[in-house]
Order: C-alpha cells, then sequence, then structure tokens
C-alpha cells in the first residue's frame, strides 16, 4: 500500500494544472496537495509518462493528407452509387480496392464491426456520446454473415425495392451490395455478395466481391471466412489488379488466425511481386514483429 | 506549444470562444464531403496522436485504427449536439476506436505491443535512460490494465490520462452523472496502483524490494 494513497481524492487541480489553468494559489495548492496525495502523486508520473509520447510524427502531415483524400474519395463514390448508375457504383469498389487513384483511396476500408458496435447516438442520449468501442463478441461461427450488434442502417425504400426484384444481373447485385455496404448495412451487404457469388459464380463481378466480402469478413473476427475469400480471388485472378488487395487481406487473415507461417509466406509474396504497394511497408513490419 | 498542451487546451469544454471546426461538423453531417476532408485534416492529426498514445508508437496498426476512428467520427457527426467541441469529440472518438481495437487484437497482438513498446524507449525524450525505462513499463502496465477493466472503467481512466480531461469533462462526453465518474476514476486508480505496486519488473526498476 503506497502510504498517502486515497483513491477517492476528488481534486481536479492536477487535471487543471496540467492545462496551465491554475493561478499561482492553486499552483501552491497542488503542490500541497501532491505532498500528501500518493494517488495523485502516481497520477502525475502516469500523465508525464504518457505526455512524453504525444510528439508529432515527420509523417503525421502525409498521412492526414492521405485520410482526407480518402474521405474525398469515399464521398464520391458513394454520390455515384446512390446516383443509381450500377457501373460507376462497380467502378467505385475497383477504385477503391485497387487505389489507382491515390494513396488515400488505398487507405481506405470500411470499419471493423467492433468499432460500429455501439449504435449511433440514441435519441435519447445525448449526441456527444460517442458511438463506438465495445469490443465485438467472437464470431461463435466463422462461415456464418457477421454478427452485427449495432442497429442497421436504414434502408433507402429504392434500394430495397431495386435488391428484392426476382431477377438482377451480376452488375446490378454487386451494385447494391456496394451501397449497403457504403451505408453502413454489412448485415445485407453480406447477404448481397454472397448472392452474387453463388448466382453468377465465375463472373468477374462475382470474383471482384471476394475482396470487399473478405475485408468484413475480416472485420467481423471471422479469420477461417474472410481467408476463404481473399484465396478464392486469388485462385479466380493471379494476375488481376487487385492482387496486392487480396494478399494484404490474406495476411491479416492469417494475422487474426494466428497462422504465423502462412502469414509470413503471404507478407513475402506480397512484397516479391508488389514491392510498390502500399501495402509494403504494413508488410515489411509484420515480418519483422511476427517471427515463427 | 507541446503536443499535450495543445490537446488539453483545445480539450476544454468552456471554451471562451467559439468552435471554429462547428460550421465545418455540421457541413459534413449535411453530406457535404468536401467538408468531410478539410474536418479530417483538422482533427486528424490529434486522432492520430490519440490512437499512438492508446497502442504505442510504433503499433503497426496505427494507421488502420485511425482510419477506422475517422469512419467513426464522420459517421457519428450526423446526430452530434455540439455539447463538446468537435475537436475533444474527435480525440473521444479516436481513444475508443483505439481502446476497442486493443482489445479486439489482444490475443494476437501481444507480441507487437512489446515490441512497439520497446520503439517507445528508443523514441522518449526522457532525461535518464532509468525514467526512460520506468515511463515506458508503466505505460506498458497502464495499457494492459485498459484491456483488462471493465470496458467503462477503462474509458474513464484512459480519458483521464491520456486525454487529460477533468471529471466534468469525462462525465458530459459519456452522458453519465460526474458522481458516477469519480466512483469510475476511484476503482481504476484502485486496479492501477494495485498493477504497479506488484510489478516485479518496475520495482527492480526502482530499487523497490518486493
Amino acid at each position: 500500500m503506497i502510504a498517502g494513497a486515497r483513491e477517492d481524492c476528488r481534486g481536479d487541480l492536477l487535471a487543471q494544472g496540467r492545462r496551465g489553468a491554475l493561478s499561482d494559489a492553486g499552483r501552491l495548492a497542488l503542490d500541497a496537495h501532491l505532498a500528501a496525495c500518493a494517488t495523485c502523486r502516481m497520477a502525475r508520473d502516469v500523465w508525464s509518462d504518457f505526455d512524453a509520447v504525444d510528439v508529432v510524427d515527420v509523417r503525421d502531415g502525409a498521412r492526414v493528407r492521405a485520410l482526407a483524400d480518402a474521405v474525398r474519395a469515399r464521398s464520391g463514390a458513394r454520390r455515384r452509387a446512390r446516383a443509381g448508375r450500377p457501373w460507376a457504383a462497380a467502378a467505385a469498389v475497383l477504385l477503391i480496392a485497387s487505389g489507382s487513384a491515390s494513396a488515400g483511396i488505398w487507405l481506405w476500408k470500411r470499419p471493423a464491426a467492433g468499432d460500429r458496435a455501439r449504435p449511433p447516438v440514441a435519441s435519447a442520449a445525448p449526441a456527444s456520446h460517442v458511438p463506438v468501442a465495445r469490443a465485438p463478441q467472437p464470431a461463435a461461427v466463422e462461415t456464418s454473415p457477421p454478427a452485427v450488434t449495432r442497429q442497421p442502417a436504414p434502408r433507402r425504400a429504392s434500394t430495397i425495392a431495386t435488391a428484392e426484384r426476382p431477377r438482377q444481373s451480376a452488375a446490378e447485385l454487386l451494385a447494391v451490395a456496394s451501397a449497403a455496404r457504403g451505408q453502413g448495412d454489412t448485415e445485407r451487404a453480406t447477404t448481397l455478395y454472397r448472392k452474387l457469388q453463388r448466382d453468377y459464380p465465375g463472373t468477374a463481378e462475382a470474383v471482384v466481391s471476394m475482396l470487399p466480402l473478405g475485408r468484413m469478413l475480416l472485420a467481423a473476427g471471422a479469420g477461417r471466412a474472410a481467408l476463404a475469400q481473399f484465396d478464392s480471388y486469388l485462385r479466380a485472378s493471379t494476375r488481376g489488379p487487385l492482387v496486392a488487395e487480396a494478399l494484404y487481406g490474406k495476411g491479416q487473415a492469417c494475422a487474426l488466425l494466428d497462422d504465423v507461417d502462412e502469414e509470413r509466406a503471404t507478407w513475402r509474396r506480397l512484397l516479391a511481386d508488389h514491392a510498390d504497394s502500399p501495402y509494403a511497408p504494413h508488410a515489411r513490419r509484420r515480418l519483422t514483429n511476427v517471427q515463427p | 506549444m507541446p503536443a499535450h498542451a495543445a490537446a488539453a487546451e483545445a480539450a476544454s469544454f468552456a471554451a471562451a470562444r467559439p468552435d471554429e471546426l462547428l460550421p465545418l461538423a455540421r457541413a459534413v453531417g449535411a453530406g457535404d464531403p468536401e467538408a468531410g476532408a478539410t474536418l479530417v485534416g483538422a482533427v486528424g492529426g490529434g486522432m492520430l496522436r490519440v490512437v499512438r498514445k492508446v497502442l504505442g508508437r510504433g503499433h503497426p496498426d496505427i494507421d488502420d485504427v485511425t482510419q477506422d476512428a475517422v469512419i467513426a467520427l464522420l459517421s457519428s457527426l450526423l446526430t452530434f449536439r455540439a455539447e463538446c467541441s468537435v475537436e475533444h469529440f474527435a480525440n473521444r472518438v479516436a481513444l475508443l476506436t483505439a481502446l476497442a481495437a486493443r482489445r479486439r487484437g489482444r490475443a494476437r497482438a501481444r507480441q507487437v505491443t512489446v515490441e512497439a513498446e520497446s520503439l517507445d524507449d528508443v523514441a522518449s525524450d526522457h532525461a535518464s535512460p532509468l525514467a526512460t525505462t520506468v515511463a515506458a513499463r508503466r505505460r506498458v502496465l497502464v495499457r494492459q490494465l485498459l484491456d483488462e477493466l471493465p470496458e467503462v472503467i477503462a474509458e474513464a481512466l484512459a480519458s483521464h490520462f491520456i486525454l487529460g480531461y477533468t471529471v466534468e469533462e469525462i462525465a458530459a462526453a459519456s452522458a453519465v452523472p460526474a458522481n458516477t465518474v469519480w466512483s469510475r476514476l476511484r476503482l481504476g486508480k484502485q486496479a492501477l496502483r494495485r498493477k504497479l505496486e506488484r510489478d516485479g519488473e518496475l520495482a527492480d526498476m526502482l530499487g523497490v524490494a518486493k
């Protein structure tokens, strides 16, 4: 037991002092309090420890620019999808997945299911309550569609009508699935991607759909199901434009499954065949960090 | 100005001047794509730093988790009521997203976390090697504790220690009474003190007999 420890200490002087908001009298009061309160001394030390690593990295500017570019590109793709042009939605999927437009687009991906698990602010709750951060439960059966605990986004009537027509083309299905994914309706997107793969096996649309579906499964923690999607893409499209993307997904799925050997083999292949890919730095880091 | 001081200043709920980012956040909520990009340019750096503090400098998932946080931020601005500043809100989204990512990846990322901490050591500006090592060890223990504590307590503790928020600010951001926050912080600090006291490695560094 630390001498003088008082976990029920209710002084906020430390927080005020840390942001330079104390008067001279306040600073004296803080010093006196710290001399007597071991809990606040511990808090001061921990604060100081984290402040020491709160520094700007020289690459932060480029990272933030890439994020902003990705937001801009994603918004454009969603606008095109909403405009009801299936070819545009499919192109957006390809563009986002292949990253041919900018480094920012390469970076973009859908949020992990767990991060969206806290529903958006309910009408009764204050809006500033942040809608993220409940850790997801592991998927019980990985081949099932990912469990989505948040409330699904309201479907657009036009989208529902389109999706439930008796027979849709592969391109239409891909577009509708992409739109559902863009709206955050992961469950519906998963169903539509699977329908596309079931109804139109071997088509370009079905092959392309393996990547967003794999990513969604990965985000839901369904490692084996995700790995199956990425492997299927790599078998179907050995020289396709999205191979680096598929290898990146496969590497992440292997990491999730703790398959170190396969993960390392995947990163090595990515570096050998796609050394200029934006995923190459991640592959190098993982090869360094994950040892057999 | 150090990054943490700037963040703390921006975090103040009772800002004397109006929130300059609020019109931008409103435009994002209304669906303006260019506003989204501009807002990310304004708050992205702070979010990145928060994620880095939670995961550890050098962690390979920093970029991915920051993206997740940006997505969560943009999604939630539709219902943002401006009860705190936009920057404060963004940092809290980043904090909670990073905490969730830690919990999600805890089983598979143990090795990475340790290695990321060793990079922390190298990059730290602490005055002495001992202070550097002790600080890095304490950060490891705090992050481990955040994984182990019930989520609401971990959120309160991280908001306090990593974002530097006062009790009133945490209460407003998480929509709970201040007394509840005090209670959560008390439990969190108790657990942290126990963890620090019982850590043999830290005791060795400090020359404390176990």
